[in-house]
């Protein structure tokens, strides 16, 4: 931990309302975009957003000078909203337990049109409004497996630990989130280029 | 995984004749190198490519996979389908906090509300 961190959390855990503040302006986004990459829902982000510092603030005190605070509320944050995801029920989701490869799929297509820079694709708005509402329509073991190993970067040990699965299970959600997604993406671009 | 695949080679049918190549769009020389397809070879190593796309270059599983799509048109496209997939995701930037949404924060964690200049 860095020794302005530390002086901060150390104000903190004393009651320091602008050490709160600031520990607040520092990690809300990365929690905002954590929360709404998980729950895909910005009233359940918000709510996950005010879960997770209240419960930081709370446990505070049981924080360990040593270890990362935005570990720390990483972790207080991933659990709020895998909580409120295995909660909630919703009727759009895809079934993926039967989702395979199929090496006969022609991607050729797909795979030229990504060949180019990423940012200059995603300069198409439809295109990327497509790739975020396609891990919306995933289900939410599949979810948790894509944003946490894929998005957050996480080892997929640590990513099976923060979902509650396994390895074996964890891996094999991020295969078949990783297929569907590739799936929609090419479906859009060869009907970009038909049209 | 699932194991409804067996690895035995099965009947000759439209699903084992193996990966389609559209003649007109594979690319260079390299394509009259190419050997005879094996479909259920080809799942294998989609299925653990699919799974562990994250790895580095330099792992055993990559090593082992890079003579296989050498030789193999369908897999080349559905390894950078996926990569080319990921990359966008990755490049999708995250969003600032709305300014509704902070100041609702802090209402509720008790801070003080910040003096617009």
């Amino acid at each position: 931990m860095l020794l302005r961190e530390a002086e901060i959390v150390a104000a903190a855990q004393a009651g320091d309302p602008r050490a709160r503040e600031r520990i607040v302006l520092d990690h809300q986004k990365m929690v905002y975009n954590l929360a709404l990459r998980l729950t895909r829902d910005p009233h359940e982000a918000e709510v996950v957003l005010q879960e997770t510092f209240l419960q930081a603030f709370r446990s505070l005190r049981r924080f360990r000078s040593g270890s990362s605070l935005k570990t720390w509320i990483y972790r207080i944050a991933t659990n709020e909203a895998l909580q409120r995801l295995r909660r909630r029920r919703s009727g759009k989701l895809v079934n993926l337990d039967e989702l395979e490869v199929d090496p006969e799929q022609d991607l050729s297509y797909a795979a030229r049109a990504l060949e180019g820079n990423p940012h200059q694709l995603l300069e198409d708005r439809e295109l990327k409004r497509r790739l975020e509402a396609a891990i919306g329509e995933l289900p939410p073991k599949h979810r948790a497996a894509f944003v946490l190993v894929d998005i957050e970067g996480l080892a997929l040990k640590d990513a099976a630990s923060h979902a509650g699965t396994t390895l074996a299970a964890l891996k094999s959600d991020l295969h078949r989130a990783r297929l569907f997604l590739r799936d929609r993406l090419a479906a859009y671009l060869e009907g970009r280029h038909r049209d | 995984m699932t194991e409804r695949r067996s690895k035995r080679p099965g009947p000759a049918s439209p699903r084992t004749r193996g990966p389609k190549v559209d003649s007109k769009r594979a690319a260079g020389p390299a394509r009259r190198e190419e050997k005879p397809a094996q479909p259920e070879r080809c799942r294998e190593i989609l299925r653990r490519l699919c799974a562990e796309a994250g790895k580095r270059e330099s792992s055993p599983f990559c090593r082992e996979v890079a003579s296989h799509l050498k030789s193999c048109a369908s897999c080349r496209a559905q390894a950078a389908t996926l990569r080319g997939t990921l990359e966008l995701y990755w490049c999708l930037e995250g969003r600032e906090v709305p300014r509704a949404v902070a100041a609702r924060l802090r209402k509720s964690l008790g801070l003080p509300k910040i003096a617009c200049k």
